[in-house]
C-alpha cells in the first residue's frame, strides 16, 4: 500500500504550511521586540530582557494629539464599515435577486469604479474637496469607504443562497425589503462580518487620502499622525516599531475577536443541506 | 406544482431596485468618475496645483511616450501583475484546500490565522520592515539565512534581485487575503457531493480534480480579477521598500511613477496623463478577462 508514502507527504504538507504561517508572522514579531527597546539601530537587537522597557509606548502617547487621531481613526474607520455594509448589502441584494432594466450595464458600469487607481484620483478630489469647503472635515474621509469589492463579495454570498429561501418567503407575501432585512442579512451575517473585518483593516490602515485631506489635529488620523512625530524621532527605531505596532494593533483585535464568525461561510448556519 | 409557479419570473420592471443600488451608484460618480474626469482634463494642461493650469494640447502625453522611464515602468507593472497574480492565487488556492482538507485542528487553525495576519497591517508598515529586516547582512532575517549559506544582504540594492524580491513578498503577503474568499467558498461546498464521490470509489486527487476544481471556477475568476487590479495598483510595498530603484528605474512601477509626479515633482498635468493611460490600460485588460472568463461566472452550484 501507499500508506507510508502517503503519510510522509501529510506531514511534508504540515511543514510547509506551518512554517509559511510562521513566515508571515516574522515582521510583527521584528516590529514586538524591536518597539520593547530603545535601539538607535534597527539590527541591534537586544535578547536580554534587562533592555526591555515599555518607554516608546510612553512617549508615544504623551504626544499632544495622540488621543485626538486614536479617536478620529475609531470613528472613521466604525462610520466608514457601517456605510460599507449597509450601502454593499443593498445594491448587493439588487443585483444577485431583483429584475429590472439595465442590471447588467449598471453593475459594469460600477466595476468601471474598481480598474480606476485610488493614487489616479487623489489629486483631482483634493482640488473637489477644496472648492466644496471640505478639507478637514469627515465627510471625505467617510463616505468614499465602501467599494464594489464588498458589493462582489456579498452578491456571490447572496447568489449562493438556496432558491427555496427566497421561494417560501415570497409565498408568504413578503416584500423585497423584508425578505432583505429579515432574511438575506441575518442569514449571509458571516460575510457581513468578513466584510467589516475587511473594510476596517482598509480604512484604519488608509494612509494617502487622510494624509492630504486633513490638515489638523481635529481630523487626523492615527497612522498620518504617527508618521508625523517619527520626523523628529527617527533616530530611535524603537518608537517607529512601537508607532507601527499600536497601529496594527486595533485592525488586529477586531480580527481576533471576530475570528469565530470570520470565514464561517453559508455552511456554518446550517441552511446548505 | 409546476415548475412556473415554484420559480415566480418576474418579468415586470422592478422599479425599486434603482433605489438600492443609488447609494453605491452616487459614490461610485462622485468619488471616482468625476475626479477622472477632472483628471482627464488636468492631462490637458500644465499645472503645478498652486498656479491656474494652462492648457498645452497633448504635450503631456507625448512627452509620457517618449519617456523611456515610464515606458520601464509599464514593462515592470506588466510584469509584476503576470507573476503576482498566478502566484498568490495558486498559493492562496492550495493554503484553503490544505486547510479544508485537513479539517480543524491546531495547525490548520494557526495556518489559517496566520495567514491573514499581514492583509490587517499597512502594507507600508510590512514594506519598511521587511526592508530592515532584508537591507542589512546582520539583520535577523539575514542572519537566518546565512544558516544556510545565503547571503541575501544585497538583494534590494542588486539590479536583478530587487524586483524578484518585492514580486515574491508581494505574493506571500498578498495571498492570506485570497486564501480567506477560496476558504469561504470551499465551506460552502456541500458535504454530500464529497461522500457521493466517496461512496462511488473516487480517490483524493479525483475528488479535488473533479469536485472542488470545478466548483472554485467562479470563485477563482474572482480572485484573479480583484488580484490583477490590486497588483495593477500595488504602490506602498514598491514605495517603501525600493522606491523605483536601485538605479533609476529597476523596480519603478506605473503607480509610483504616477505618485512621485503628482507629489514630488508637482507637475500634475503629466501626472494625470500616466493616471489616464494606466485606467485605460486596466480597463482593456479588465474587458479582455471578463470576455475569457464568459458568462459563468455567476453561476455557483
Amino acid at each position: 500500500m501507499k500508506k507510508g508514502y502517503s503519510k510522509v507527504l501529510s506531514a511534508l504538507g504540515y511543514v510547509f504550511f506551518v512554517s509559511l504561517a510562521l513566515l508571515m508572522l516574522l515582521p510583527f514579531a521584528y516590529m514586538l521586540v524591536c518597539s520593547l527597546q530603545e535601539t538607535y539601530s534597527p539590527y541591534l537587537i537586544s535578547f536580554n530582557p534587562a533592555d526591555y522597557t515599555l518607554d516608546n509606548f510612553r512617549k508615544t502617547f504623551a504626544v499632544s494629539g495622540f488621543s485626538l487621531w486614536v479617536r478620529n481613526s475609531i470613528v472613521i474607520s466604525l462610520a466608514g464599515v457601517l456605510l460599507t455594509l449597509a450601502v454593499c448589502s443593498l445594491g448587493a441584494f439588487a443585483f444577485a435577486k431583483k429584475h429590472f432594466r439595465g442590471s447588467r450595464g449598471l453593475m459594469n458600469f460600477l466595476m468601471i469604479s474598481m480598474a480606476i487607481p485610488f493614487t489616479a484620483t487623489v489629486v483631482p478630489l483634493w482640488l473637489m474637496m477644496g472648492k466644496l469647503k471640505m478639507i478637514d472635515n469627515f465627510f471625505p474621509l467617510i463616505a468614499p469607504i465602501p467599494s464594489m469589492l464588498g458589493l462582489l463579495l456579498i452578491r456571490q454570498a447572496i447568489l449562493a443562497l438556496p432558491k427555496e429561501l427566497f421561494e417560501s418567503a415570497r409565498v408568504d407575501g413578503c416584500r423585497d425589503f423584508r425578505i432583505y432585512w429579515n432574511i438575506v442579512l441575518p442569514v449571509i451575517r458571516p460575510i457581513l462580518i468578513t466584510v467589516a473585518i475587511l473594510y476596517f483593516a482598509r480604512s484604519w490602515n488608509s494612509f494617502l487620502w487622510p494624509l492630504i485631506i486633513s490638515n489638523t489635529d481635529a481630523t487626523r488620523t492615527l497612522p498620518v499622525g504617527l508618521a508625523s512625530i517619527q520626523g523628529t524621532h527617527t533616530i530611535n527605531y524603537g518608537i517607529t516599531m512601537a508607532g507601527a505596532l499600536m497601529n496594527f494593533l486595533p485592525p488586529f483585535l477586531v480580527y481576533v475577536f471576530f475570528q469565530r464568525y470570520f470565514i464561517a461561510g453559508i455552511a456554518g448556519t446550517g441552511i446548505k443541506n | 406544482m409546476s415548475k412556473e409557479l415554484a420559480y415566480p419570473r418576474r418579468k415586470k420592471q422592478d422599479w425599486s431596485s434603482y433605489l438600492y443600488i443609488l447609494p453605491m451608484l452616487a459614490i461610485v460618480i462622485f468619488f471616482w468618475i468625476i475626479p477622472i474626469l477632472i483628471s482627464v482634463v488636468l492631462s490637458f494642461t500644465q499645472y503645478n496645483a498652486l498656479s491656474t493650469p494652462h492648457f498645452n494640447g497633448v504635450e503631456n502625453y507625448k512627452a509620457l511616450f517618449e519617456d523611456r522611464i515610464f515606458r520601464q515602468s509599464l514593462i515592470n507593472t506588466l510584469i509584476f501583475v503576470i507573476t503576482v497574480v498566478p502566484g498568490q492565487t495558486i498559493l492562496a488556492f492550495l493554503t484553503a484546500s490544505w486547510i479544508d482538507r485537513k479539517g480543524k485542528n491546531p495547525a490548520t487553525q494557526f495556518v489559517r490565522w496566520a495567514m491573514f495576519i499581514p492583509s490587517l497591517a499597512s502594507v507600508s508598515i510590512v514594506g519598511i520592515v521587511c526592508r530592515i529586516l532584508l537591507n542589512n547582512p546582520s539583520s535577523p532575517l539575514n542572519t537566518l539565512f546565512s544558516l544556510f549559506g545565503l547571503n541575501p544582504s544585497l538583494l534590494l540594492g542588486s539590479e536583478k534581485a530587487a524586483f524578484p524580491t518585492l514580486i515574491v513578498i508581494e505574493i506571500l503577503i498578498g495571498s492570506g487575503y485570497y486564501m480567506v474568499i477560496y476558504l469561504a467558498a470551499l465551506l460552502d461546498i456541500p458535504h454530500s457531493y464529497y461522500e457521493a464521490a466517496k461512496i462511488d470509489g473516487a480517490s483524493q486527487f479525483q475528488i479535488f480534480w473533479k469536485i472542488t476544481f470545478p466548483l472554485m471556477r467562479p470563485m477563482t475568476l474572482l480572485v484573479i480579477l480583484l488580484g490583477s487590479i490590486s497588483a495593477f495598483q500595488s504602490f506602498d510595498l514598491v514605495y517603501t521598500m525600493t522606491g523605483g530603484g536601485p538605479g533609476r528605474s529597476t523596480t519603478m512601477t506605473a503607480m509610483v511613477y504616477l505618485y512621485l509626479y503628482s507629489f514630488k515633482y508637482s507637475k500634475i498635468g503629466f501626472a494625470m496623463a500616466i493616471g489616464n493611460v494606466l485606467i485605460l490600460v486596466i480597463a482593456v485588460l479588465t474587458i479582455v478577462q471578463r470576455r475569457l472568463a464568459g458568462r459563468k461566472e455567476n453561476i455557483l452550484y
